[in-house]
């Protein structure tokens, strides 16, 4: 018996373990972690059986526990997500909302001490629109411009160049301009060409200086015309926004502006986002939020009032308010 | 964009900070200006007039939109700090301001001018002095409806017990892995 049997020899130097009459004591070398183990009557016979399989099976709880896994693990693996179609939209209808002057103070208030030419407000306007659809990208004049110090160049030659000069383009001219870009001398913000020149313009090999800038002219931009004098003017004045990842974002106004200006600013781009997104015709595209922010301030979302209705003091000048960007900013909550 | 709910908790945080605290006073209404001008870093005394302008200034600015505040900083290392508090005669009429459509803004024009020095002091410090100068009145904000009040203790006492929940539940599964842990010891 001993000799199938492993018996501790300390059990056998110990003589009252064989004095009591017993079986000797069966030590088997998971000693330590099975006085560990709470004392289920399933384990211990798991364990003897487990030694004489090659592959051992699972105890009975430890199953139950790995099924349930597997069953979600399962589950997971056939429910697909559905690809987004659309980009997110929330439910914004019960969050505060603020009026154009309130959210001004505020603006004003934190952007104290820094430049006011050189700080902008800035409008994001949220759109519903499909991810994959066309985009809005147009460029607005608005009634006080923003940018007011933009340097234009005219590659002109003869009267054109004249005009051009005259029309408020900084650099203008033909061969001696374009030594000077090569030379690396390039001190303005938009590139127009004649459409005479242009043949001439593309042999000279700028597009490696000028493309990385996107200042390279195209007809597809509108940036080679027959009469460049006309278009500058509308340049000069004008901002240009798209539509990036579901939102359209533009600078609206400098830090300096009165609350009137600013207002007819945001009025015109509205209207003329809301005709950008009517031309779209197959796709559903809607304005979801409005948000005015600047530089260095935290944004606010708009309510479409010009000032806040119900303060005893604005009562008499709460005519005024702005119709357009309330008609425009109607909440998608349907849609969320 | 990030999510509506997130971007307002975070802004009505904002909004509070930039409504209380020092600097949170409301100017009489024959000031028309006021000017500070000390360095970009903050050596020699220099620290205290950069916290007034990050902290208090745009307090000051909320409560008093009408008054232009003009920062100027040098590179130099040295010099003065001052804060220049710009009187004028007349007063403007904000109800006024606000019916009329203004072309040009309106310069009022200064007649007397107090210099307070903003060297080696704090933010409280140069607040109380220019409080105590213009003779201006402190703003407190006015206290929360009963309701509101009740409404928040409410949601504090929900946030508590929803907290305990989830402790309760990570001990529990702590417990149960520490066992599973064993368990798989043993098998292998």
């Amino acid at each position: 018996m001993a000799s199938s049997i492993s018996i501790c020899r300390a059990c056998l130097t110990r003589p009252s373990t064989f004095v009591a009459g017993k079986a000797p004591r069966f030590l088997r070398p998971t000693t330590d972690i099975y006085r560990l183990l709470p004392t289920t009557s399933v384990l211990p016979s798991l364990i003897l059986t487990s030694a004489f399989s090659t592959t051992p099976s699972l105890p009975a709880g430890g199953g139950a526990v790995n099924r349930a896994k597997l069953k979600s693990s399962k589950l997971k693996q056939t429910k697909k997500k559905k690809p987004k179609t659309h980009f997110k939209i929330w439910n914004h209808a019960e969050l505060p909302k603020y009026a154009l002057t309130e959210a001004m103070r505020y603006i004003r208030a934190f952007e104290v001490g820094k430049d006011v030419r050189q700080a902008k407000y800035d409008l994001a306007v949220k759109i519903y629109t499909v991810k994959n659809g066309p985009a809005v990208k147009n460029r607005i004049q608005l009634p006080k411009a923003v940018n007011t110090d933009i340097r234009i160049c005219v590659f002109a030659s003869g009267k054109k160049a004249e005009a051009a000069k005259e029309a408020g383009a900084v650099v203008v001219g033909t061969k001696e301009v374009w030594e000077q870009i090569k030379a690396g001398v390039i001190n303005f913000d938009r590139v127009i060409c004649a459409s005479d020149v242009f043949q001439e313009f593309q042999k000279t090999g700028l597009g490696r200086v000028l493309g990385p800038r996107g200042l390279m002219p195209s007809a597809r931009t509108g940036t080679v015309v027959t009469n460049p004098a006309a278009i500058i003017s509308a340049m000069i004045g004008a901002s240009e926004y798209r539509e990036r990842q579901g939102v359209v974002r533009i600078a609206i106004g400098q830090l300096g502006f009165t609350p009137d200006e600013l207002r007819d600013n945001i009025k015109v781009f509205m209207d003329q986002l809301a005709k950008d997104l009517a031309r779209i015709e197959d796709f559903d595209k809607r304005i979801n939020e409005v948000v005015l922010g600047s530089t260095h301030s935290p944004s606010f979302s708009l309510s479409g009032e010009f000032r806040n209705i119900g303060r005893e003091e604005d009562i008499e000048a709460a005519a005024e308010v702005v119709e357009g960007a309330v008609a425009e900013e109607a909440p998608v909550a349907a849609v969320a | 964009m990030p999510s509506p709910t997130s971007r307002m908790r975070w802004l009505r945080a904002k909004l509070y900070s930039v409504r209380n605290g020092t600097g949170a006073a409301i100017l009489p209404p024959n000031i028309s200006r006021i000017a500070l001008s000390f360095n970009y870093k903050s050596n020699n005394g220099h620290m205290g007039p950069r916290k007034f302008f990050r902290e208090c200034l745009p307090r000051l600015k909320y409560h008093n939109p009408e008054v232009d505040m003009i920062v100027t900083r040098k590179d130099a290392l040295e010099g003065p700090a001052t804060l220049t508090i710009h009187f004028s005669d007349v007063p403007v009429d904000s109800k006024l301001q606000f019916k009329k459509k203004q072309t040009a803004p309106v310069v009022r024009e200064t007649t007397s001018t107090i210099d307070i020095d903003m060297l080696n002091r704090f933010p409280d410090d140069i607040m109380d002095e220019l409080v105590q100068k213009t003779s201006a009145t402190l703003y407190s904000e006015p206290p929360r409806p009963a309701e509101l009040e009740e409404e928040a203790e409410y949601l504090a006492k929900k946030r508590e017990r929803e907290l305990e929940e989830k402790f309760k539940l990570q001990r529990a599964d702590r417990r149960k892995n520490k066992q599973n842990d064993l368990e798989g010891a043993i098998l292998a």
